[in-house]
């Protein structure tokens, strides 16, 4: 099994970001840059589909409510009736766990490169030589210099970025709660992933901390394009701020001057959540 | 229950991973957080409920965190250790930084630096060198350490600013060693005060080489340098196609060194021009060997080539069962070679014909020693073998660092 992981994902992931090293000039922070937006290019048909399954399980919600309410007292009609509205919306109720399950090795190899890439004791380079293909050998040791950062050691301000970008996702992400304990639950674990991936670069290459800013980024690029600011914008509003985005497309309950601005913009046709009002 | 409904179990929509509030997020992490709207309210199901989802989050995340961990873990052990053996006495490292000298003949322990109920120094990878009663080893915390022969006992420390992996070299009581803060350093063998230090554009993770007043060093920058060994200053620099990881061999006339473009040169030790190179099929990190008119250098290709000194021309080759990392030891027309899947392989010297192999319980990545009749073999995991020498009949073997 080791094995296979190693031929089918690991050797060839690291490798192509030795290939990219070679090409962008030796510059380690650059190739992590681009091999991260070459992979989540490749991977954007999973995720996209996973994000549209996701917003258009979201918007659901209201009719799945009335469901529940008409027929609480008859689950199978009830399961039934669900069912029918998933079929009739287009929408598979596992959407979202299959793209994550593809997409998971991607992301354990691309750790794997990248922490691999740059040994720092000659135990970790004997790793690296059981892995490299030969026509990059001379490549070795990386240049680990970026910006003033050592990629191969920890830098704080990067794990203050990871932390940063991902509260931001998470938020763009969120969706709205009335309970008030699935909320502050929802708010506490929006808090405690970037905490934690802010600690976990804290502690590792900063590398790897790039590579983590850059997928954060391009994450929020894509979310935006799917639900627009999330409760991102709530937040902002608290603040008096608005933001200005495709944000009709989420059902955030929005102050009043955001909905004049939803108003405005307008709420753009959203052809591939099939719903149907 | 104000818009809440009680009393009905639904089938969750989507994957039952975004019941419980998972979405994948960008970084191939999970966001957590409520993915629908409604919440179903029974009494103290609700509580129930919570319970069971923190518990199943906290869970996840340290499940998360392992698989994190498990992906950017390094090896773990962390360094090889290596031997010295000098009148009865053999001196190691410990990968939890402890020196050890043992007696030869039985492995009994005679002390350990620093003592027991201290904590180790940084992993030690470098063998120790011994200079009248002063042991030299340098450490992966930075630091070489000057330790009195008999007792363990510290005389000097000299602080550098990166990892110290190599073994020094002592040559007319001046300490030579490369650092991973890309320089080497002269020190005062007696005294542990600098005398120079030239500095590299990489780390320096193999054995200086003096001869003379030449001091040879091998920079994982691709470059080896040749310096006067009374100033540092540099007499010229030869650059391979890959990084020099392994020590410089003199013999005659020429320097020998493999480099990670896979090839063995042999250099004009005068002014670094290439007298011959040789490729082999991976990197080449072992020290070569040179005996008379043979160069013997192991390929972490899992083969051991014996070259011909002048020309540089294949004599023969052995296929081992591994990598070959570490320099093979030879005595009395035998050739001891260690690979990284724990085998040790004794070949004649002259043919490369095996005698026998022993299977360690770790990988060998440092240099056997050959001393009165005995083989002395460090694996991974600093479990230290005596063969006899001849047949390779154990005679014992211990695991200092796992003694209290």
């Amino acid at each position: 099994m080791t094995q296979f992981w190693n031929t089918v994902i690991f050797q060839p992931m690291l490798n192509l970001l030795l290939l990219l090293y070679s090409w962008l000039a030796h510059n380690f922070g650059l190739s992590i840059i681009v091999f991260t937006v070459l992979v989540r290019v490749i991977t954007l048909p999973i995720t996209w589909q996973q994000m549209r399954s996701a917003k258009a399980s979201q918007d659901l919600q209201p009719k799945l409510l009335e469901l529940q309410k008409k027929y609480k007292n008859d689950r199978e009609k009830l399961a039934q009736e669900q069912m029918k509205l998933y079929k009739e919306a287009g929408v598979n109720p596992y959407g979202c766990l299959v793209p994550m399950l593809i997409q998971f090795p991607i992301w354990i190899g691309m750790y794997q490169s990248i922490i691999n890439v740059l040994p720092n004791n000659p135990l970790q380079l004997l790793n690296l030589a059981r892995h490299i293909y030969h026509q990059f050998s001379g490549l070795v040791p990386l240049n680990a210099s970026f910006l003033g950062l050592n990629l191969g050691r920890s830098a704080p301000i990067l794990a203050i970025l990871v932390a940063a970008t991902m509260w931001v996702q998470q938020k763009m992400m969120a969706a709205p709660t009335a309970d008030p304990q699935q909320q502050a639950m929802s708010q506490s674990m929006e808090l405690m992933m970037p905490l934690m991936f802010g600690w976990i670069t804290w502690n590792l290459a900063s590398g790897l901390g790039l590579y983590f800013v850059v997928s954060n980024i391009v994450g929020i690029i894509q979310q935006y394009f799917i639900s627009g600011w999330g409760s991102l914008a709530t937040v902002f509003s608290r603040q008096g701020l608005t933001l200005k985005s495709p944000s009709s497309r989420t059902r955030e309950p929005q102050p009043e001057s955001s909905k004049g601005d939803k108003k405005r913009s307008g709420r753009p046709k959203d052809k591939g959540d099939g719903r149907k009002k | 229950m104000d818009g809440k409904l009680d009393g009905v179990e639904t089938p969750q929509p989507m994957s039952s991973l975004q019941s419980w509030g998972l979405r994948s997020s960008a970084v191939g992490a999970i966001a957590i957080g409520p993915a629908v709207t409604d919440t179903k309210h029974r009494g103290g199901s609700y509580s129930l409920k919570a319970l069971y989802a923190k518990a199943a989050l906290i869970v996840l995340l340290v499940v998360l965190t392992s698989v994190l961990g498990g992906c950017v873990a390094t090896p773990s052990t962390p360094s090889w250790s290596s031997l010295l053996v000098v009148k009865g006495i053999l001196y190691t490292g410990s990968q939890a930084g402890r020196v050890y000298a043992l007696n030869a003949a039985s492995g009994t322990e005679i002390w350990r630096y620093p003592p027991s109920e201290k904590g180790g120094v940084g992993a030690l990878y470098a063998a120790p060198v011994l200079l009248g009663d002063t042991l030299y080893i340098g450490s992966s915390d930075n630091h070489l350490y000057a330790l009195d022969a008999n007792t363990g006992s510290q005389r000097w420390v000299f602080t550098s600013s990166g990892h110290i992996f190599a073994d020094a070299v002592i040559a007319d009581g001046v300490l030579y060693f490369g650092s991973g803060d890309h320089k080497v350093y002269a020190l005062d063998a007696s005294t542990g005060l600098k005398k120079w230090e030239f500095a590299t554009a990489d780390g320096i993770w193999s054995q200086p080489c003096v001869v003379g007043d030449r001091v040879y060093v091998a920079s994982l920058d691709h470059r080896l340098y040749c310096l006067d060994a009374d100033s540092g200053r540099k007499q010229w620099e030869f650059k391979a196609g890959g990084a020099f990881a392994g020590s410089p061999a003199v013999a005659g006339d020429l320097v020998y060194c493999g480099a990670f473009d896979n090839k063995v040169y042999a250099l004009d030790a005068k002014d670094g021009h290439v007298h011959w190179e040789f490729k082999t099929g991976h990197w080449v990190w072992a020290s070569p060997l040179v005996v008379d008119d043979t160069v013997y250098v192991g390929s972490l290709d899992k083969k051991l080539y014996a070259l011909d000194a002048v020309a540089g021309t294949k004599r023969w080759d052995f296929q081992a069962q591994g990598m070959i990392r570490a320099t093979p030891a030879l005595a009395n027309g035998l050739l001891y070679v260690g690979t990284e899947v724990g085998s040790l392989h004794v070949l004649d010297a002259v043919n490369g014909q095996q005698k026998w192999v022993f299977n360690t319980n770790g990988a060998v990545l440092s240099s056997p020693v050959v001393a009165e009749g005995i083989v002395y073999v460090t694996v991974l995991g600093d479990t230290i073998y005596a063969l006899d020498a001849e047949t390779g009949v154990q005679r014992w073997s211990v695991a200092p660092s796992k003694r209290k």
